[in-house]
């Protein structure tokens, strides 16, 4: 019986002109008309759509979803029912009072007074790396966190931490982590991300004695301007620094409630010397603590109007949370190409902080009020100045100190002050001098550094010494000097008209006939079919074209940083279990920077379907080689044809432990849809690699210069996994010289869904497996 | 009065475990303590230290400038800190492992620690043995002191150490009179 035939329209606002539908449609509907539209293409149309069988294909096969059969569009579909979301009615956050979990006098390290302290805080997350000296964090977190219903989690590095503390975040979790000067240095891309993102989070930092491994059982402050400066951007931060291990627990709290405040990570510095030491402390039974403010539907992101923090919904609250590290605007959405954008952004992700300064600075003024010589110092030295005044004080000598509690926003205007009426300024530090450049940068008297580089705490008898001796000397022939200013040069630019309003839509930026757009498809209607609630579902990409997909998704999305995707989606999924996680990444960002954490997520074996999008290159930075590209192929950095074999994605992921792995070329989309529906519903961690050439970047490099040529050649090379079965090794090597032999994995695990079939080059020399 | 307590030794003989044993000890008395101890794996393999400061005050400085109390379980840990004693110092040594004492102004207390933990058929009490001695000379801990809180720290093998710390109370009794 033949079916009502449909009405075929074509959305040329959305066609790219790939050849497609040209190609592909087994009833030749679409051809070519000789009309040329605006983009400069011959417009594609259903001109013979009596021959249609209404086999939908086409809805698959159209990667901008431009066919539209019966006025119905999937994508549209979609976009509609995101209007239709219910919104988490209330709106949450403030202060509260909570009860402490250890009250009373307890004697503690530094470290344990920093776990502690976080938990009574409201930190029900906590990743990390072992590194010595903060290790102990680790161990108070994981002995405890599974009675309060926390997470701890260890990660495979800092990084992976990080971005595992981002995607907590994200979810709704007060995150921390702990480490020392090394691991914070491998922190620092997921720091920006979470700087430029305005996540709420703490980082422990115990230092130790720097560079390198340097002494990893010393001491030291070495890290005091990479706390600030680290991150690239120069993003405003605040840097806590405490110094005895009662400070240390109260400055975690406020840790705490800085960072759900002002939506930013908060540094806490400690070192060696106070992580390690052990002390009484005093903990009250009761604390306050702030949790960060969600108002429904008033955008997530900064700037605003009055330069006050954003409302923070997390995943899952139906607000289309769309994080991602580009310039963005106040919903999230990229805005990379807007110069304005990205200037009103950092500007005020800096007021933000800046303009809270008074609040913020919280210094000690110990005895300077007759000061002649000023100590400027922060942490474990500030202990050893103290001792040293004192003593000094016993000597007739007028000496004074600012301990530093907060190192950034540097409390400039104190430094001013005080050098103002003193008559030197005195800086010991357990660095070479770090903190004195920027103390000298706003001090009106001399200042003079008394670095200590080896490891070990200031003795308070060398800095008395230093007052006895060199010191007075130094400065009394030195008048009056001026902090240098900062020229603030007046507002100009160039007249631009209005900033585009840009918000998140369908329309992809990819090629003409890009893969992306037929998995875009595949997915959706698989959710479709699934019927599961949009709000519910989390997609975390990394960077790359592959990763720029989930931007235009229905759902919660996350543009995390490179290879980091992962990680990221196991934060969010140990910090709300109740939502369906999706990594959507490609080749380079999974398998090339991110393998090793590709590899640890599938050991994890967590409930989140990771989506592998095999180009065989690098798309977007121009198609250069990646641990995917087939032997012999060219890329823009192997010109004379790669040299080194890839690597075999399904093996390495059955390898690592994956409980359910596929492969499957974008030229079958009814599989694929089918694959995917078993991936995302499956309970542990899912794999698919998905096989589709970039056509920009490997094809026209390799003698596949359309999209359908593209098609035909995957399908050529593709065996089903039933096939694959039947036929001896030796026919299959022949017929596909790149085949690799998986089949002893298929008998063994009945779970594991093998769709074997492997995309051969066209190059007669391509062969994975040397021929025997 | 600020007091500062060193116990050195080498990795394994509880050194760590006698410092946060007094440490608390003091704690629970009432004193403001630090205690600093070494780290890594000389610490567990090589020469091991803990340092107990009394402090007078929360903020003060929390490590040892001049040794008041040295107690010294082997020649290395004595040779490192015996120079950092003063008139008013009190020196504690094993004297089975400690053999070349020079002469020095500090007061010297030999304890047999080891040899009468072996008696008690234990070798790796002799810290405690030490714990009770230092107790006992310098009046800092009752006996009463002591025995709480290794009942709280030691649980799994309280007897030997609630033994061997009377055994050191007994022989920091002899030096008193």
């Amino acid at each position: 019986m033949i079916g009502k035939m449909p009405e075929i329209r074509i959305d040329q606002g959305r066609c790219k002109g790939c050849d497609l539908c040209l190609k592909l449609c087994p009833k030749e509907v679409f051809q070519e008309s000789q009309e040329i539209g605006a983009k400069g293409f011959r417009l594609r149309i259903p001109e013979l759509s009596g021959q249609c069988s209404n086999c939908g294909l086409c809805k698959y096969f159209c990667p901008e979803g431009a066919i539209i059969l019966d006025s119905e569009c999937l994508l549209d579909e979609f976009w509609q029912q995101l209007q239709q979301i219910k919104k988490a009615s209330q709106a949450r956050g403030g202060w509260r009072k909570v009860k402490t979990l250890h009250p009373g006098k307890r004697f503690i390290s530094g470290n344990t007074a920093c776990a502690w302290a976080a938990l009574d805080a409201g930190c029900r997350f906590f990743a990390g790396y072992p590194i010595t000296p903060a290790s102990e964090q680790s161990y108070e977190m994981e002995r405890l966190m599974p009675h309060i219903g926390g997470v701890f989690i260890q990660m495979e590095n800092e990084d992976a931490s990080m971005a595992a503390l981002c995607g907590s975040s994200l979810a709704g979790a007060k995150p921390m982590t702990a480490t020392s000067d090394p691991g914070f240095e491998r922190m620092l891309e997921n720091l920006a991300f979470a700087l430029t993102n305005e996540l709420p989070m703490v980082l422990v930092v115990a230092q130790r004695t720097s560079p390198s491994t340097g002494r990893p059982t010393g001491t030291g402050s070495w890290l005091v301007r990479g706390a600030r400066w680290g991150p690239h951007g120069g993003t405003e931060h605040i840097v806590l620094y405490p110094s005895t291990v009662q400070e240390m627990y109260h400055y975690t709290i406020k840790a705490f409630n800085l960072a759900e405040r002002f939506r930013s990570p908060v540094i806490l510095m400690l070192e060696a010397s106070n992580a390690h030491l052990e002390e009484g402390v005093e903990i009250p039974q009761e604390i306050e603590v702030f949790d960060r403010i969600y108002i429904p539907e008033a955008p997530p992101f900064g700037p605003t109007e009055d330069g006050t923090v954003p409302s923070m919904p997390r995943f899952g609250d139906g607000e289309f949370l769309k994080v991602t590290g580009l310039t963005h605007n106040e919903r999230g959405v990229p805005c990379a190409n807007v110069p304005e954008v990205h200037e009103g952004l950092v500007k005020y992700q800096r007021r933000k902080i800046v303009s809270k300064i008074e609040e913020l600075t919280d210094v000690e003024e110990y005895l300077l009020d007759d000061a002649e010589i000023m100590i400027v110092a922060y942490g474990h030295t500030a202990r050893s100045a103290r001792w040293a005044i004192k003593e000094a004080r016993k000597k007739g000598m007028k000496v004074g100190m600012l301990n530093l509690r907060t190192l950034y926003p540097f409390p400039e205007e104190k430094v001013k002050e005080w050098s103002k009426v003193t008559k030197c300024v005195l800086i010991p530090e357990m660095n070479q001098g770090q903190l004195f450049y920027v103390v000298r940068e706003s001090s009106f008297s001399p200042v003079i550094s008394l670095p200590q580089p080896d490891g070990e705490s200031i003795d308070p008898r060398r800095i008395l010494h230093f007052l006895e001796t060199m010191g007075g000397k130094y400065y009394q022939n030195i008048t009056h000097i001026l902090p240098p200013t900062i020229y603030d040069p007046p507002e100009w630019r160039e007249e631009k008209g209005e900033i585009p309003e840009v918000s998140s839509s369908p329309q992809t930026p990819f090629c003409p006939g890009c893969g992306l757009g037929i998995l875009r498809n595949c997915l959706l209607k698989c959710i479709q079919e699934m019927n599961w609630p949009l709000e519910k579902i989390v997609v975390a990409s990394g960077i790359g074209c592959t990763a720029r997909l989930p931007n235009h998704l229905p759902f919660d999305s996350a543009n995390t940083t490179h290879g980091y995707p992962i990680p990221f989606a196991t934060g969010v999924k140990l910090a709300q279990p109740d939502l369906h996680v999706i990594v959507i990444s490609g080749d380079g960002d999974l398998f090339d920077i991110g393998a090793g954490l590709t590899i640890h997520g599938a050991r994890r074996n967590l409930p989140i379907s990771a989506i592998c999008f095999n180009n065989f290159v690098f798309g977007m930075t121009g198609g250069q080689v990646a641990a995917t590209t087939p032997l012999g192929a060219v890329t823009s950095t192997t010109t004379t044809g790669n040299k080194r074999l890839p690597l075999d994605l399904v093996r390495l992921m059955l390898g690592a432990n994956a409980k359910y792995v596929a492969r499957c070329p974008i030229s079958k989309p009814l599989i694929l849809k089918g694959i995917l529906k078993e991936a995302l519903c499956f309970d542990g961690f899912s794999f698919v690699e998905v096989v589709s050439p970039c056509l920009m970047g490997y094809g026209r490099r390799n003698e596949l210069s359309s999209p359908s040529q593209i098609w035909q050649k995957l399908n050529q090379a593709y065996v089903a996994k039933e096939m694959a079965q039947e036929i001896s090794e030796t026919t299959l090597r022949k017929k596909f010289k790149s085949f690799l032999p998986f089949r002893e994995e298929v008998k063994t695990e009945e779970l594991w869904q093998i769709i074997y079939g492997r995309f051969s080059s066209l190059k007669e020399y391509v062969n994975l497996i040397p021929e025997e | 009065m600020r007091r500062e307590i060193v116990i050195a030794g080498f990795g394994g003989q509880g050194i760590q475990r006698l410092g946060g044993t007094l440490a608390k000890a003091l704690d629970n008395k009432g004193f403001l303590i630090s205690l600093k101890s070494n780290y890594g794996p000389e610490a567990r393999g090589g020469n091991s230290f803990s340092q107990v400061v009394v402090k007078e005050s929360l903020e003060d400085w929390p490590e040892v400038l001049m040794v008041d109390i040295l107690v010294a379980m082997s020649q290395e840990g004595y040779n490192a800190w015996i120079s950092k004693t003063s008139l008013e110092s009190k020196v504690f040594f094993d004297v089975d492992l400690v053999k070349t004492v020079p002469p020095s102004r500090a007061r010297q207390y030999p304890i047999p620690a080891t040899k009468v933990a072996n008696e008690l058929g234990s070798q790796i009490v002799a810290n405690m043995v030490m714990f009770g001695a230092v107790a006992a000379v310098t009046g800092l801990l009752s006996l009463e002191n002591l025995l709480v809180v290794i009942k709280k720290e030691a649980r799994k093998f309280s007897d030997v150490n609630l033994e061997a710390v009377k055994e050191g109370y007994k022989l920091g009794g002899m030096f008193k009179s």
